[in-house]
């Protein structure tokens, strides 16, 4: 059995489609990430499979039941923590988390010594009488995710669990989330737009946009896609640069302003380039070269950055460049 | 399960009502106000059969804190949406049905004990009731059994409001109308015969009927129609917000 299974899963909001016929299968005890930009559909995703939000066309299955058809029983066995808060803010640790526990009718008997137990996994047992207020984000989101895990779930959703934290507390939270994953030995369904933490925490990734499902793998494999090394190369001309006939290059890929190399050598690669470019009368703006990152992959298969920050991968390009120049990464 | 998800959800409304004190405080201030200046102020002036007005009013100011605190409380759900915390609720193994009813009950508690606060100050400046000291046992059951009602009209309406603002809007085409409608300032029988049919439409009117029957004897209506208006009204509101919970996505 899947913890996981979707078939064709759809979401429309009225004429406009924000989940397209997404296939997912997600393993028991599995780190599973779903890898996109603003608006491609994770938390709609996840709201689907939490039986939050209806079914449009398709099915889901967790822990193999029907979310349409047993709503009740799906939502017993999964736990969820939420893309925005949802604690009460005005009430103690401990009493948000006995709140919870009474509502998911964990035993009387088990309850305080269970509180406990989630509250030390993620370091919060001597802030347990202070009040949710007083928290820290970083502590408000560890203290979600103690709550998600507090009733036993057979799998837990986590819908950007480090956004908007500070990059040291992201990786303590990282650290959490993977002993979490392997002490309760549960399946885990992790959204994020942070490449680098699909790269770190994720089993396999499913890089999800516009709605639809482009890439589904591991890290390690997405990467390999982009075999050697990737030049990003902004210049007056990208259309007839992507054009150029050059000798060791796996894939090209002409971007909104820049194209990218993907190429065995860029020390051999390099020197070509310039020639031909010169050659034909176009000027090469910017460079810059380095390992493939999921990153790339991404841009790779959209054609776009996945950040909505940086606008586009030829300013991605720049701003690398204002601070490399042409130093290798 | 679903008798601890109702006391676990009614049990949070009494700790937050119970841990916000300025809060208790200051929402007592304008019933005093009402008493102390509108009650003194016209007792002279408004001579009612049988008692006079500031005697008349308690039942009346008692009856307006039950009706502000239930609704007001209720649509508390509209700021729980907004922070996040409805979303716990939501996706919860438990009946929608038990979140109105969890949130009910703990609200008509909560107002339950500001009312009661309230008549604590008419006692204190001066308010003596004519009937047995018993019919105060009569009328916490009174008074909670109207709150359930005027909580479900809080969480129905709470159910589709997406913006706090609205409240301002509910409170002046609903909750004001139905405070001044309901014979809570003026008798009964003084009014034009148009608004007499108006006044019993009115839920408020059968528990500040109600409430005058028990602490001062006078009323228009006899007591068990009260009681009866009163569960009437609470079962259509309670399954009105029932039935809007279920759809909330
Ligand atoms: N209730 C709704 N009504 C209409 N459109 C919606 C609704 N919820 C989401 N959408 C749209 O569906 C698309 C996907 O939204 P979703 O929240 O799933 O994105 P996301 O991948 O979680 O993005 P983010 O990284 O910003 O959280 C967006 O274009 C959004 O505007
Ligand atoms: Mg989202």
């Amino acid at each position: 059995m899947f913890a996981i299974e979707t078939q064709k899963l759809t979401k429309r909001f009225g004429s406009f489609t924000a989940v397209n016929q997404i296939d997912l299968k997600v393993q028991e005890g599995e780190l599973f990430g779903l890898l996109g930009p603003n608006g491609a559909g994770k938390t709609t995703t996840l709201s689907m499979l939490a039986t939050m939000l209806s079914v449009s066309k398709g099915k889901a299955f967790v822990n193999g039941l029907d979310v349409s058809q047993e709503p009740d029983a799906v939502r017993k066995s999964i736990g969820i923590v939420f893309q925005d808060p949802s604690l009460d803010f005005d009430l103690t640790a401990k009493e948000n988390l006995e709140f919870h526990a009474k509502l998911y009718g964990l035993p009387a008997s088990l309850r305080s010594k269970r509180i406990l137990e989630v509250l030390k996994l993620v370091e919060l047992e001597d802030r347990a009488k202070d009040l949710v207020k007083t928290f820290s984000g970083g502590m408000k989101r560890r203290l979600e995710i103690a709550r998600g895990l507090l009733h036993h779930p057979t799998v837990l959703f986590l819908d950007e669990p480090t956004l908007g934290l500070d990059p040291q507390t992201r990786r303590r939270l990282w650290k959490h989330i993977q002993k979490l994953n392997k002490k309760e030995n549960i399946a885990m369904i992790l959204t994020t737009h942070y490449m680098e933490e699909a790269d770190f925490l994720c089993d396999r990734i499913a890089i999800i946009d516009g709605g639809n499902i482009i890439a589904l793998d591991s890290p390690t494999n997405l990467k390999k896609q982009l075999k050697g090394e990737t030049i990003l190369v902004q210049s007056n001309n990208n259309t007839q640069l992507a054009q150029l006939k050059l000798s060791g290059i796996f894939t090209v890929k002409a971007l909104k302003d820049a194209v990218q190399f993907s190429v065995k050598d860029s020390n051999h690669l390099l020197p070509q380039l310039f020639q031909s470019a010169s050659k034909q009368n176009i000027q090469i703006e910017s460079v810059s070269i380095h390992q493939p990152s999921l990153e790339d992959v991404f841009v790779h298969l959209t054609g776009h950055s996945i950040r909505e920050e940086v606008a586009s991968a030829g300013e991605q390009v720049k701003a690398k460049m204002k601070y490399q120049g042409y130093v290798r990464r | 399960m679903g008798f601890l998800a109702i006391t676990t959800i009614a049990w949070r409304e009494i700790l937050l009502y119970l841990r916000n004190k300025g809060r208790i405080l200051a929402t007592l201030g304008a019933p005093f106000f009402y008493l102390v200046i509108l009650g003194f102020g016209l007792d002279a002036i408004l001579p009612i059969q049988g008692t006079n007005y500031f005697s008349f009013l308690v039942a009346g100011i008692m009856s307006m804190v039950i009706l502000f605190h239930s609704m007001f409380s209720s649509l508390s759900v509209v700021t729980e949406r907004q922070f996040g915390f409805l979303k716990e609720m939501l996706v919860a193994p438990i009946r929608r049905t038990d979140i109105v009813l969890g949130k009910a009950i703990g609200n008509s508690l909560t107002a339950t004990a500001q009312a009661v606060l309230v008549l604590g100050i008419a006692f204190l400046v001066g308010f003596q009731m004519t009937q047995s000291f018993l019919n105060l046992l009569w009328m916490l059951p009174l008074l909670f059994l109207a709150a359930i009602g005027f909580s479900g009209m809080g969480l129905a309406f709470a159910s589709r409001i997406k913006d706090p603002q609205t409240f301002q809007f509910l409170f002046n085409f609903l909750v004001l109308p139905l405070f001044l409608l309901s014979g809570a300032v003026f008798p009964l029988e003084s009014a034009p015969s148009w608004l007499q049919g108006i006044v019993f439409l009115d839920p408020l009117t059968y528990l500040v009927e109600g409430l005058r029957a028990l602490l001062l004897g006078l009323s228009q209506i006899p007591f068990w129609i009260s009681i009866l208006g009163i569960i009437v009204f609470d079962a259509i509101m309670i399954l009105i917000a029932a039935l809007l919970f279920r759809k909330i996505e």
